[in-house]
């Protein structure tokens, strides 16, 4: 027996229903298409082009067996994908940097990896955080949506009221969760030099040399920790003014000259023949240095043009406001 | 029945008719009909609606008790025929009178921004 369009149609329709609706759907479907053909058959066409138009008309069968199935056709449904988004937002912003953070501080402290190395995991794992937080909360959201009553499911989960209002406004643009996550961020690496600078011990790779002069580590230090505190100072002051952006300005341009002074005249870096010798490492002293000295560039054009961005869209806030 | 400019009106006039499907269906089955020939009756009527459509939502509103169904199979082709519950009926009354309310009300601001 051959199978023809309308038993893979139907068969495509019905197979997914439960068995107490299905035969029936099936049944009543089949009909009502062998009927349209016959109508169609009756009007002229002949029959290969009735069928396969009949069944055109009726439309991709997966979402026919959705609307018999009572089945949403999307993922996770228009009354919930704001809650989703925000949360996802949520926890990409907190947990991402914790996550960098993490592996920075776990890695560098056992050191028995090349930088190259350390830099690459330190962005897989960033990236596979990332991937698995984005994964989780969406199939949360959508088994939510799919284990809600259907009577329920063009509801939000909570009730919007006005106190989940963001922090940010027109006048007031600095978020807290971006506060933390740029705060924690300064810290850890202000942290990350001053345990450097300090001598790490023997089993861990020392990269920074801990005999510059103290006036010199306190303010590499230092620099780190006023990244913290202008982030904060934005926070307080609810916006990123004029003022901040140039003090980020001119301790980034400070920053850049301080390390690369350093760099140039030999002193920032530990002998790192030395941690080759004790860690098994081939690291070129001279490729260090300029991969070094090349990130102290990037980082700090980056961050100034950030702030003047910022400093910028807070103004225009203002006037908005 | 009257044409609006396509492109502009299809959208209005095609969401003000997605929600008088049901009340139709429910008005029309007073007497017992099958899909196809309900989809006959309601086209011939001027009110064309999509076999995807109508078809599930026939199964809708007989699991919310609005419609019974019974198969015939006197003829040589078994039908499904539905018609409207108790329920149903009930359901076309309080339809009908929105209906009515909505005519009335959209009518009565229409009259006062003439005037």
């Amino acid at each position: 027996m051959t199978t023809t369009l309308t038993d893979r149609y139907v068969w495509t329709v019905t197979r997914h229903l439960p068995a107490d609706t299905g035969p029936d759907v099936a049944r009543e479907l089949r009909g009502t298409i062998d009927e349209t053909v016959e109508g169609r058959i009756a009007a002229g066409q002949d029959p290969q082009t009735a069928e396969r138009e009949t069944l055109q008309d009726l439309g991709d069968p997966d979402v026919l067996a959705r609307e018999y199935g009572g089945q949403p056709g999307y993922l996770i449904s228009p009354a919930l994908y704001p809650e989703y988004v925000r949360l996802l937002k949520l926890l990409l912003v907190i947990v991402l940097p914790l996550a960098l953070v993490g592996v920075l501080l776990a890695r560098v402290t056992t050191g028995d990896q090349t930088w190259i190395d350390l830099v690459i995991e330190a962005l897989l794992t960033v990236l596979s955080v990332g991937v698995h937080i984005a994964f989780w909360t969406t199939l949360t959201f959508a088994i939510i949506d799919r284990t809600r009553p259907e009577s329920q499911r063009d509801r939000p989960l909570t009730r919007w009221n006005p106190d989940q209002l963001p922090t940010e406004s027109p006048t007031r643009r600095v978020g807290l969760g971006a506060t933390i996550g740029e705060v924690a961020l300064s810290l850890a690496l202000a942290a990350l030099v001053a345990w450097q600078f300090g001598g790490v011990g023997e089993r861990s790779a020392q990269i920074l040399n801990p005999d510059l002069e103290l006036g010199w580590q306190l303010a590499i230090v230092g620099l780190f920790g006023l990244d913290a505190v202008i982030a904060i100072a934005a926070w307080v002051m609810g916006r990123w003014t004029p003022a901040l952006a140039a003090v980020t300005v001119a301790a980034n341009v400070g920053a850049v000259i301080l390390l690369l002074w350093l760099l140039a005249e030999g002193r920032l870096l530990a002998d790192l023949a030395a941690v080759n010798d004790r860690l098994g490492w081939a690291v070129d002293q001279s490729a260090v240095t300029a991969v070094i000295g090349g990130a102290v560039v990037i980082v700090a054009v980056w961050e100034s043009i950030e702030a003047l961005i910022k400093a910028r869209r807070g103004h225009r806030g203002r006037l908005a406001g | 029945m009257s044409y609006v400019d396509e492109d502009r009106g299809a959208g209005h006039v095609q969401e003000l008719r997605r929600g008088t499907v049901v009340l139709a269906c429910l008005v029309t089955l007073s007497e017992p009909n099958y899909g196809y020939g309900l989809l006959e009756t309601l086209s011939e009527a001027g009110f064309s609606v999509d076999g995807n459509t109508l078809y599930p939502l026939l199964r809708r509103l007989e699991k919310q008790g609005l419609l019974t169904s019974e198969w015939n199979t006197d003829e040589s082709r078994p039908r499904k025929f539905y018609r409207v519950s108790p329920a149903g009926a009930a359901m076309v009354d309080t339809l009908m009178t929105e209906w009515t309310t909505l005519d009335t009300a959209i009518r009565a601001l229409g009259e006062r921004t003439t005037q």
